[in-house]
């Protein structure tokens, strides 16, 4: 029964950054239509901003956490602008193409900069695990659940209730008609991509206690990123969210049953059987 | 004359909504039979039910003496039921020859006898001079008399031609007039959805108008324009628009 | 008919005045769809025998590399014929690449089977995966971005079987006991290899050549282009769909043995790994989509400069890598159709130039 309980805090807790990251899955694609390959990649970034400051500037990662969030809303609205824009309204297959050429780029990038070696940071004070009774909650993954929530909250405010957020949701329905209200809509993207990025990046930025960081460390995210987004429905935030809480604890229990390395398993056959059954997803409109 | 089309009591709903309500429709070898309607009307999703798109949530459809509900679009086109799209659908990186080729090949196995078939059917429809082009470059009437010419390459039965003349110049409606009276004397049934009244009038022996998903008057082209129900739910309208 | 011959030959004749642009079209303008012209069949023959005659001329590290341009090019277009010709964009391809590395490995290290034979069966098991693949992914009918994540997983799970199954070998991997012997599918030396891979490059490219030319290819060409029209005109886009997937994957199984008989080692990452799948993908991206000699124009470029800059950059680790996405980053940005494309295009300005002039 404890293991139980165990493996479900784990799970949920877990799956709160997954959510995170698939959130800006969810979002890129929401608005752009763009199945954004090198959000592993960026979420690589996060933890290496995260792990620099650390480094050079002596920040720990929860204090680094707004500087983290403006760098990669940097990147991503750059990465846009300069990349995807142009190739907005183009077959699909290119804007896929890009976004792994580019993973590919930022990944080797990370490499020549900073080696393979695996490099870590330890917060002062959150080494130690919660204990409760025979039960344990690592600390640094409570914390990131408990940021999880707000940055999540912090980002249905901007959607539902600013006029960005109007401008936002408009584009990703009928840019056209956008266009046609006054929107200015590559700029419209470019913050999108931006929040999206910001997601990854967070989400790396508090994995960094818990996990080594090394040139490819995002990459183990990435596909999982894409299986939560399409679970709970491409472009649905409550959806990543959902799912990403679903395949925390889907993933925990596997891992609990069936041993660590077959947990990937169970993670991609939900995907493929969400594909053949409803690829809207759990929370997706119908068609 | 043999009936090559019976539909019968044809309903297709999309999660509630109904887009075509119980519509029986029964076509002669050799017609020409016009539907009309409003936009919305459901004459699209009728294509689609018939032809095998989307299948009908209800009703069935008979052709040439088979049952064909449960068939698909591409054993329909086999079995001689050919059509156009209201939005033109090309190969684009294709050249006009091989467009038509790929309908060709519904009815022949070598490359040679399609590209025969093929130039035969580009010369028909009047467009031997694009043959070699590639077809994202045309026109928009050029795609659409392709798109003819592709669907009739297909050797079919039954041609459901779906606005072909909508964007048209007044020219080239009547050479597109001109074009479906050819397919009818090559021994082609055809129904057509279409906008463009004055050339419905020439061209159909009948004519069914469709209003929200339901069939309200089917006759002669001459009694549909005098038709109360028909004038006041599309025909003023759109005599007053084209004016 | 016979008029409009003629109209067509006056067309031909007034473009051709042009010099730099005919030479251009009749290197061009056939690969895609036509025939061979005269100057693509002197071209092709004197690359031919320039490869033929590279183990005499070349030292052992160029050979290696002649013989990853072929191979390399090899894999690439049994990605186009499925990708590129019938537009199902694979993401997974290391999948049915891995496949057949590892049943000719595993049958011939742990059960003596020959593996010319493990070759054949190598055939059998990836095109069996690619139907099981392909009937999930296209009777539900899985396109687009869907599509390419589909194959993704596919291929992760895939990976994470091999790597985690003891029978398999797990992670440690296969080692293929070196013999030389051609009964063992290895060719004697790297001259042996270069001449099979070369083998192996041209039946594919003649194959999608000639098949380009059949009711079969245009049928692939036409469900890429519209697949609802392609219904409308009576094709079965499932069937054809199949056949491309099964077809590629068989022939990505050769690819996969290949690479296993001449390296001697496979390791799940190896086989199955992301990087896999890209690199049949870059060089149909640099040549060109579909076309027929693309993925052998993509390969000869992107193989020799990823070689060069590993060396030239040898401290400082990934920058080949790096350079290698930026080019392909670049391309998609600036020649989406590849350099085939954009010989093409500058064809056609050319030709405009000539008749503005004129």
């Amino acid at each position: 029964m404890n293991a139980f309980f165990q493996a479900s805090i784990d799970g949920v807790l877990m799956g709160g950054v997954y959510a995170l990251a698939a959130l800006g899955i969810s979002l890129i694609f929401g608005v752009m239509k763009i199945t954004n390959f090198a959000h592993g990649a960026l979420i690589t970034v996060g933890m290496y901003v995260t792990f620099e400051l650390y480094v050079l500037l002596g920040i720990t990662p929860y204090v680094a956490l707004p500087l983290v969030m403006v760098t990669m809303f940097v990147i991503g609205y750059l990465v846009q602008k300069v990349f995807l824009n142009p190739l907005m309204g183009v077959a699909g297959h290119n804007q896929l193409l890009l976004t792994q050429g580019l993973a590919i780029v930022i990944e080797n990038a990370i490499l020549v900069m900073f080696s393979a070696n695996y490099q870590s940071v330890s917060v002062p004070g959150f080494e130690t695990a919660i204990r409760l009774g025979s039960i344990t909650i690592n600390k640094p993954k409570l914390v990131a659940f408990l940021f999880v929530a707000i940055i999540a909250a912090g980002i249905y405010v901007l959607l539902e209730k600013t006029d960005l957020g109007r401008a936002i949701r408009a584009t990703s329905v009928q840019p056209e008609g956008a266009t046609l209200m006054g929107i200015v809509v590559p700029r419209i993207n470019q913050i999108a991509f931006g929040l999206g990025i910001v997601c990854a990046g967070v989400a790396g930025a508090l994995l960094t206690p818990t996990q080594y960081i090394y040139p490819t460390s995002g990459n183990t995210y990435s596909l999982k990123c894409f299986v939560i987004a399409v679970f709970g429905g491409l472009g649905n935030i409550w959806g990543a969210i959902l799912a990403g809480l679903i395949i925390g604890v889907v993933e925990s229990f596997s891992a609990l049953w069936l041993g660590g390395s077959w947990s990937e398993l169970i993670v991609y056959m939900i995907f493929i059987l969400t594909l053949i059954i409803k690829p809207t997803g759990l929370l997706g409109k119908k068609g | 004359m043999a009936t090559l089309l019976k539909a019968v009591n044809i309903t297709k709903r999309f999660a509630g909504l109904t887009a075509v309500d119980s519509v029986n429709l029964e076509i002669k070898e050799g017609e020409i039979v016009g539907l009309i309607g409003p936009n919305g009307a459901g004459k699209t999703t009728f294509f689609n039910s018939i032809t095998g798109f989307y299948p009908a949530t209800f009703g069935s459809v008979e052709f040439d003496g088979h049952n064909i509900t449960k068939k698909t679009t591409f054993q329909n086109c086999k079995a001689g039921m050919a059509r156009t799209f209201q939005i033109v659908q090309p190969f684009g990186q294709l050249t006009s020859l091989e467009n038509v080729m790929v309908g060709a090949f519904n009815r022949v196995e070598s490359y040679a006898e399609a590209e025969k078939v093929a130039r035969e059917m580009i010369k028909f429809v009047g467009l031997e001079e694009k043959m070699n082009a590639i077809v994202a470059d045309l026109t928009i009437g050029d795609q659409r008399k392709l798109e003819m010419a592709r669907a009739l390459a297909t050797k079919p039965k039954l041609l459901l031609l779906d606005e072909v003349m909508a964007g048209l110049t007044p020219t080239e409606i009547e050479e597109c007039v001109e074009l479906v009276l050819k397919i009818r004397k090559s021994g082609v049934t055809i129904l057509m959805i279409e906008h463009i009244m004055a050339a419905l009038m020439k061209l159909s022996d009948r004519v069914i108008v469709l209003d929200h998903g339901k069939l309200i008057a089917e006759g002669k082209p001459q009694e549909i324009t005098q038709n109360e129900r028909v004038i006041e739910s599309y025909l003023g309208r759109a005599y007053k628009k084209e004016a | 008919m016979s008029t409009a011959r003629i109209q067509e030959a006056n067309g031909h004749a007034a473009e051709e005045t042009n010099f730099l642009g005919s030479f251009l079209k009749k290197v061009t303008i056939s690969t895609s769809n036509g025939k061979l012209t005269l100057p693509q069949i002197i071209i092709i023959g004197v690359i031919s025998v320039f490869i033929l005659l590279t183990p005499q001329m070349l030292s052992n590290y160029r050979l290696n590399l002649v013989i990853s341009i072929l191979t390399t090019a090899y894999f690439a277009q049994c990605w186009n014929l499925m990708s590129g010709y019938t537009g199902q964009f694979s993401f997974g391809h290391a999948a049915f690449y891995g496949i057949g590395a590892y049943t000719s490995s595993i049958l011939f290290v742990d059960f003596g089977i020959n593996p010319w034979i493990g070759l054949i069966c190598g055939m059998m098991v990836s095109g069996i995966v690619a139907a099981l693949i392909g009937y999930l992914s296209f009777h539900y009918n899985l396109k687009g971005d869907y599509f390419a994540l589909a194959t993704m997983a596919f291929c992760e799970i895939f990976r994470v079987i091999f790597k985690n199954t003891k029978a398999l070998h797990a992670a440690s991997g296969v080692s293929i006991p070196f013999s030389k012997k051609f009964a063992l599918m290895q060719f004697g030396s790297k001259a042996g290899f270069l001449y099979v891979a070369f083998i192996m490059l041209t039946m594919i490219t003649f194959g999608l050549y000639k098949i380009r030319r059949t009711k079969m290819g245009l049928y692939f060409v036409a469900v890429r282009e519209n697949e609802d029209a392609a219904r409308a005109l009576g094709i079965n886009a499932f069937k054809y769909k199949m056949i491309a997937l099964i077809a590629s994957a068989m022939l990505s199984a050769v690819g996969g043995t290949f690479y296993a008989q001449y390296y001697l080692y496979i390791d799940p990452t190896i086989c199955f790994g992301n990087t896999v799948s890209i690199s049949a993908i870059t060089p149909c991206i640099i040549g060109g989509v579909g076309t027929v000699f693309g993925p052998i124009i993509g390969a000869a470029i992107i193989k020799p400069i990823s070689e060069i800059t590993n060396s030239a950059l040898s401290n400082f680790v990934g920058m080949n890598m790096v350079v290698y996405g930026l080019i392909l980053v670049i391309v998609i940005m600036v020649m989406p159709k590849g350099v085939i494309g954009l010989v093409q295009e500058l064809r056609v300005k050319m030709g405009k130039k000539k008749k503005t002039e004129g």
